[in-house]
């Protein structure tokens, strides 16, 4: 069930007026949930039972594990063990073949013997959002941040909530669990920028995205036949598609969260204006972002403990986090020339950038040209079908060489400026803030001409967001 | 408190009725120029025999036109053959079937054929078409969404109207018509279709097609979905009887209103120069009464030539159990039975002569 599919609204429609119904706060945490389910059972049924095992084991480590807890002794090995429960679920679906498949290549190399087991088994929807959920929920009940909660319910809806599921925001448990304490009032919710927001995602996502798609997909299926142009403009494309994609979901899903009372945080803030890979990592996916540098790179060490244990750290961030994103070696690169960018970038400033005066505006064009070339540099890692075809596409990328003659649509080109311009003069402006100003007979207004323009430029057939692989 | 929760109410009512007509008056205006604009979409085998026909209508003198069951039944050359074994001239037949054919559609096909037939086209045979889509999904595909436009409007409330169907189920086959429609007026994709020309080879090949003139033998299809059919149909030897059975002992409904409906198609065919025939292939299911409708036909416009082989009673070599695919459907050798007798038949009711008419 998409955010963007009819049946969804119809879906929406219901939670949101029976929630609203309702006066109670545990009866409306307790629909929610239900409702939570219905949404992922809609996908996948047969994996509501993983859910509620990471539920019931995150519900029982946090009340093990706090600093309530009478055996204070064993909260420390009680948390890591309901960590690496986590993890090994993560594992064991998502990287158990990965895993045991570079190990008997690995074997083999070396002239040992590689029998190999692998198991069929379904990626289920969403497992890397709510197990890093679920970590959060423990990590902060043990940092105190939050009491545990009593009600296992209460750990089922904040974990289940179905706007975050399966797409995230990753939403901290400190920041979601003080929301469930009273119920929410309808005189706080933002409608109106909940509703801009939600447009604004609707049509990053169905406008946008979904109407490049096929273009990146021909560029990635033959890399080969296409001309360096072509190419490098098929890489921009899908720079514009993952962006839109998944900034769209995470706006629908923070918009959603709104109209039913529930604050998430913001996700992107424009990352392609970033003039460099630091600010990138600010500005796009913050809450993984900020969930591995709080609960991975700080845990680690973080930069206190020398320049060199910074660098290794970062690229362990790094590393991990690419392969959050999937059980193979491309994503490991994508993380890789992130962690080296960051750890270039950090010398750099160091050593060189210090010493002179900051060059202003034009400094800071060229800041984010060089920043948008290489984060698209490692998007075609990201993308590209296996590590030969995005070898082959990165060395056309910096080279500008490739012996094929295909090209894009001519309208490629201005589409990739409009959108281009579109980003950069869109958040200064806050438009979303604005429009959410207006009166509510002007915003009714707007509302009903920008979603019937929407609407036309949505394309027949649903795409699944790209971040449901994940 | 009360007040203030139904004033909210109240003015979120407002709000959405203003809303839904703002919208409605954007996406509506918006929808009709681009529908205008646009050309008509590819349309599996309907665009392919259009194609055909439109390259060379002075090929054929005698179009079949109808649903699946027209597709999959018509041989052109098994027809020809027999025809001519009874002693008529060679007619040279197109089998313009077209699976899941509704009545709309149909009325729109045949003034198409009419349309690039103009002189050439002598004799056109239709068939009792499908009722409207009785799913949301089948109501907005590709196919669909083009004849819910505006001028398909008056055509599909014929369809529902002289369905022979219960209120409760015509009612529901309005509804579904109604968010079709709501659905093309809506506009979504128009734009984007504009825009962004889609990638995906089309199926446009006409090659086989070309090769038996429209018709295809079921049994020979390569679709998953329809292979599957067959080996569930086969998989109950015992439905074929039973089906049979239920056949004769249903309940006849009234069928004037389709009598009428499909008469004055036909009437309209006859005036405009044009013999006309109405045939009924061999059917198990229950719900075609084509026993009653046949001859109600017949008595509502003599003219035209009515052909029903739904009859098991009439028929017992075409409802020979090893000849079908599925429960509508017979497989090449049945097709080619049938083809032979609806030849014949032909030219036994003058309907192939050349002064009559």
């Amino acid at each position: 069930m998409l955010f963007v599919e009819l049946r969804f609204f119809l879906f929406f429609g219901i939670v949101f007026s029976l929630a609203w119904l309702l006066r109670s706060n545990n009866a409306r945490k307790l629909l929610l949930t239900g409702a939570s389910y219905i949404f992922y059972g809609a996908w996948d049924w047969r994996f509501l039972g993983l859910i509620l095992l990471v539920t019931l084991m995150s519900y029982i480590v946090g009340l093990a594990s706090s600093p309530s807890a009478k055996r204070a002794d064993r909260r420390k090995p009680i948390l890591t063990a309901g960590i690496l429960m986590a993890l090994g679920v993560l594992a064991l679906f998502k990287y158990f073949n990965f895993f045991t498949e570079s190990f008997a290549d690995f074997a083999g190399l070396v002239g040992l013997p590689s029998g190999q087991i692998t198991l069929s088994l379904v990626l289920p929807v969403g497992i890397s959002f709510y197990t890093f959920q679920a970590i959060s929920y423990m990590v902060d009940v043990y940092r105190g941040q939050i009491a545990p909660r009593e009600k296992f319910s209460d750990v089922a809806f904040y974990i289940a909530f179905f706007p975050q599921l399966v797409a995230g925001p990753i939403v901290r448990a400190s920041h979601f669990v003080p929301q469930m304490e009273t119920a929410r009032r309808w005189a706080d919710v933002p409608v109106r920028a909940a509703l801009v927001l939600f447009l604004i995602g609707f049509i990053k996502k169905a406008c946008v995205s979904d109407n490049i798609a096929p273009y990146v997909d021909l560029v990635f299926e033959t890399p080969e036949s296409f001309s360096a142009l072509a190419l490098i403009g098929g890489v921009l494309l899908y720079g514009v598609q993952i962006y839109c994609d998944f900034s769209g979901y995470s706006d629908m899903a923070i918009a959603l969260a709104a109209l039913l009372g529930y604050h998430f945080p913001k996700n992107f803030d424009a990352p392609y204006l970033s003039p460099d890979i630091q600010e990138f990592w600010r500005r796009w996916h913050i809450s993984l972002s900020t969930w591995l540098r709080d609960y991975l790179y700080i845990p680690l060490g973080g930069n206190r403990r020398g320049n060199m244990r910074r660098d290794v750290n970062l690229m362990t961030t790094m590393l991990l986090g690419g392969l959050w994103h999937g059980a193979s070696f491309n994503f490991v690169i994508w993380g890789g020339l992130h962690g080296g960018a960051l750890i270039v970038e950090r010398t750099w400033n160091k050593l060189v950038a210090q010493k002179f005066k900051p060059m202003g505006v034009l400094g800071r064009a060229i800041g984010i040209v060089v920043t948008v070339y290489w984060v698209h540099l490692a998007w075609i890692f990201f993308r590209a079908p296996n590590l030969s075809d995005s070898l082959a596409m990165a060395k056309t990328y910096l080279t500008f060489q490739s012996a094929g003659t295909e090209q894009l649509p001519i309208a490629v080109w201005p589409l990739i400026f409009l959108l281009a311009v579109v980003h950069a003069v869109g958040h200064p402006m806050q438009a979303n803030d604005r429009l959410a100003k207006l009166s509510p007979v002007s915003f009714t207004v707007f509302l009903g001409v920008a979603s019937a323009v929407a609407l036309s430029f949505v394309p027949l057939g649903y795409r699944p967001f790209i971040y449901f692989q994940f | 408190m009360a007040d203030r929760s139904q004033g909210n109410l109240r003015t979120g009512i407002g709000l959405f009725a203003l809303f839904a007509l703002t919208f409605a008056a954007v996406a509506v205006p918006l929808s009709l120029l681009l529908r205008a604009r646009a050309p008509a979409p590819h349309m599996i085998v309907l665009s392919q025999k259009l194609e055909i026909y439109g390259e060379m209508p002075q090929a054929f003198d005698t179009i079949f036109v109808g649903t699946s069951r027209t597709y999959y039944h018509i041989v052109p050359d098994a027809v020809e053959d027999a025809a001519e074994a009874t002693g008529c001239d060679r007619p040279s037949v197109f089998n313009f079937g077209i699976f899941g054919l509704t009545g709309a559609e149909q009325s729109w096909l045949i003034a198409e054929i009419q349309r690039l037939g103009r002189d050439k086209l002598s004799r056109l045979v239709f068939e009792h078409a499908l009722p409207e889509a009785r799913t949301f999904a089948r109501a907005t595909d590709i196919r669909s969404r083009y004849f819910h436009g505006p001028e398909h409007y008056a055509a599909i409330a014929e369809n529902i109207s002289s369905m022979p169907e219960t209120a409760p189920k015509r009612l529901f086959r309005s509804g579904i018509a109604m968010l079709g429609i709501g659905y093309d007026l809506s506009g979504v994709g128009r734009a984007s279709e504009a825009l962004f020309p889609s990638l995906a080879e089309l199926d446009d090949d006409t090659a086989p097609f070309r090769r038996e003139r429209g018709f295809a033998a079921l049994d020979e299809e390569i679709a998953p979905d329809i292979i599957q059919r067959g080996k569930a149909f086969s998989a109950d030897p015992a439905a074929f009887p039973r089906l049979i059975t239920k056949r004769a002992n249903m309940d006849l409904p009234n069928t004037t209103a389709r009598a009428s409906y499909l008469g004055e198609q036909a009437d309209t065919l006859t005036n405009s120069g044009i013999r006309s025939g109405i045939w009924f292939p061999p059917n198990l299911l229950d719900e075609d009464p084509h026993r009653r409708l046949a001859a109600a036909i017949q008595e509502a416009s003599p003219a035209t030539t009515v052909l029903d082989y739904s009859r098991p009673e009439a028929y017992p070599n075409l409802f020979n159990q090893s000849l079908w695919f599925d429960d509508a459907h017979l497989g090449r050798e049945g097709a080619t039975l049938l083809s032979a007798e609806v030849g014949k038949d032909l030219c036994l009711s003058g309907f192939l002569d050349k002064d009559a008419g």
